[in-house]
């Protein structure tokens, strides 16, 4: 990332969430540019590099899914996308499609800001080749080089399909992993019946990672989409 | 009153006029030996008037038509002719024609009448929730949006007389307003969605700890920071349901008891194995249920009117009662002895699905 502020194109049909969502990025000292329209999206993204993508998959003139396909053919910066609550389908078939997250409306700005900075963190990181050997949030503790997992200074035994499904989770830690990528990162196939294989694996990850593992502090659970491990508490 | 024109008239009623006459004619065929004729014609009227109980005029006129020809030609001697001729027989086919044409006018006017019956019942019905709906939109979305219109405008006119806590507070009051309409409005679309059958279940295997863990990351708000037990049972409890929905569930009744309680109150949610059953129940200390309203606070737009506390669209339990009655659940509310409230699911265990070997 260059050291000038990040440039996020917002792409939104309603003028006054564009309107918040200017105000908002201006506040935070991000730069901003807009699209009314997935025509509109494609080209801006053709002329102009963004460093960031906001898109609401409700468009008038096409699906915001296939604006994210589209923006994902064309450049690797990370889109995070808006959609409504109980459209489980949609928010995975937009990260199917390379979106790197989703927020829910009606979304907090806080919210919607932290899902940003994670999603450049990873671009960053993706950009220099830098990748951290060691992950930490809270009392968890992965040194990634050595495959070792500490909770609060303990060393934790895991499986190598759990340990798999937790470097896959630290991969794209404060972003949502959908259950088929989790297929993929523990038993290398994504076959959508099994599921529960990575529910399984994710409750038994949480009985040795979490302290309560029926309230978990790091691993959450995206019902219906995946998971996301906490980047920060 | 509109008839419908002969051709639209099913063909297969007019199959079932041919087999009940032929029907009839086989009877009185294996009895012929002791009938006598009236006995022949009388079980064809029999026929002719069960046709025309169920079917519409044009089928009872081909059944009391067939029937005289049937009985003319087998049963008439000599018999396998025709004899149209005869006037012997002649009140017989007009008899059995008059009692179809008047069974079948009386059978038609009773259906007429019990479709339009049920037809106003259904209109009334829908009138009963349509005007409950209407009661709860305006009573639900208009205080929220009469509080974010009145503290937004306090705002616009008021701000620079004001401290900036108080401005922060108008604020919070406004973000709170948008927050409550926003849940109205998704569970009025969730309950609508659920009622008119358009939902299918997408069933898959859940570990319970997962669903109930969910549900409380998203009522962490809501409950705050009061003290929440959690005692589930220390194997691994699967359940083949509907993530989204069993979420939506639990969340509504951990709302429900956060809602409803002071807020310094605990809450406990423990689940059991009962034989094939596994039971939750989401328990609170709170002022508990009115007596005799256990069943009634599931029906639609029913309020707690349980204290001042309430708030919310009313519409959460019955939106728990419909998401369990899909998955063949039961949800039910008591109070408990000891005080506050108890709601209890009672989900179907099934065997779930085998691991393979793990690696």
């Amino acid at each position: 990332m260059t050291s000038e502020a990040p440039l996020v194109l917002v792409v939104e049909d309603e003028p006054q969430l564009r309107r918040i969502l200017r105000l908002t990025l201006e506040a935070n000292g991000m730069r901003h540019m807009e699209a009314v329209n997935a025509a509109e999206a494609i080209n801006r993204i053709q002329e102009q590099r963004a460093d960031l993508i906001i898109a609401d998959l409700g468009l008038p003139d096409r699906d915001g899914i296939e604006v994210v396909r589209a923006a994902r053919a064309l450049t690797d910066v990370p889109i995070v996308v808006l959609s409504a609550r109980s459209q489980e389908l949609d928010k995975i078939a937009a990260l199917d499609a390379g979106a790197d997250d989703y927020v829910t409306k009606p979304f907090s700005t806080g919210e919607l800001l932290a899902r940003l900075r994670v999603g450049l963190r990873h671009a960053a990181s993706r950009v220099s080749g830098t990748s951290q050997h060691v992950f930490k949030v809270g009392e968890l503790e992965v040194d990634l080089l050595g495959r070792d997992v500490f909770v609060r200074g303990a060393p934790v035994h895991l499986t190598p399909i759990e340990y798999r499904l937790l470097v896959a989770l630290i991969d794209r830690a404060g972003q949502v992993v959908t259950h088929s990528e989790l297929l993929k990162a523990g038993w290398g196939h994504g076959k959508l019946d099994q599921q529960h294989y990575v529910r399984i694996y994710v409750t038994g990850l949480r009985r040795k990672l979490e302290l309560d593992p029926a309230r978990p502090q790091y691993l959450l659970t995206e019902i219906g989409v995946g998971y996301r491990l906490r980047a920060e508490l | 009153m509109v008839t419908r024109p002969l051709i639209v008239v099913r063909v297969a009623h007019f199959a079932m006029a041919l087999l009940v006459v032929v029907a009839c004619t086989v009877l009185n065929w294996l009895l012929i030996r002791w009938l006598t004729p009236t006995d022949v014609a009388m079980v064809y009227l029999l026929g002719v008037m069960v046709t025309a109980v169920y079917y519409e005029r044009p089928v009872s006129i081909v059944a009391a038509l067939l029937s005289f020809l049937a009985f003319d030609l087998f049963f008439v001697p000599p018999t396998l002719t025709l004899r149209f001729g005869s006037t012997q027989y002649l009140i017989t086919a007009v008899v059995l024609l008059i009692v179809g044409l008047v069974t079948s006018a009386l059978a038609s006017r009773v259906r007429r009448e019990a479709q339009t019956a049920a037809r106003a019942e259904l209109a009334a019905n829908e009138e009963r929730i349509r005007s409950s709906l209407l009661a709860s939109i305006s009573h639900d979305l208009r205080t929220p949006l009469a509080v974010i219109a009145g503290s937004a405008s306090s705002l616009r006119e008021n701000a620079e007389r004001m401290s900036l806590e108080q401005q922060n507070q108008l604020l919070e009051i406004i973000y709170q307003g948008s927050l409550s309409m926003s849940t109205e409005v998704s569970d009025l679309l969730e309950m609508t969605r659920l009622h008119t059958g358009r939902v299918t279940l997408d069933r898959q295997w859940y570990p319970l700890e997962e669903l109930v863990g969910a549900a409380l990351e998203r009522c962490r708000a809501v409950v705050g920071t009061r003290a929440v037990t959690v005692d589930l049972p220390q194997e691994m409890c699967q359940l083949n349901v509907d993530g989204v929905l069993i979420e939506k569930l639990f969340v509504n009744l951990i709302e429900n008891a956060a809602l409803h309680t002071p807020a310094d109150t605990p809450i406990e949610i423990a689940a059991t194995r009962e034989q094939n059953m596994l039971v939750v129940a989401v328990r609170d200390r709170g002022p508990g249920l009115p007596p005799g309203t256990e069943e009634l606070i599931f029906e639609k737009f029913e309020r707690g009117a349980r204290t001042g506390l309430s708030s919310g669209s009313g519409l959460g339990l019955s939106i728990c009662r419909a998401i369990a009655d899909l998955h063949g659940a039961a949800v039910t509310a008591r109070n408990r002895p000891e005080g506050g409230a108890e709601f209890t699911v009672r989900l179907p265990l099934e065997r779930a699905p085998q691991m393979p070997a793990s690696t």
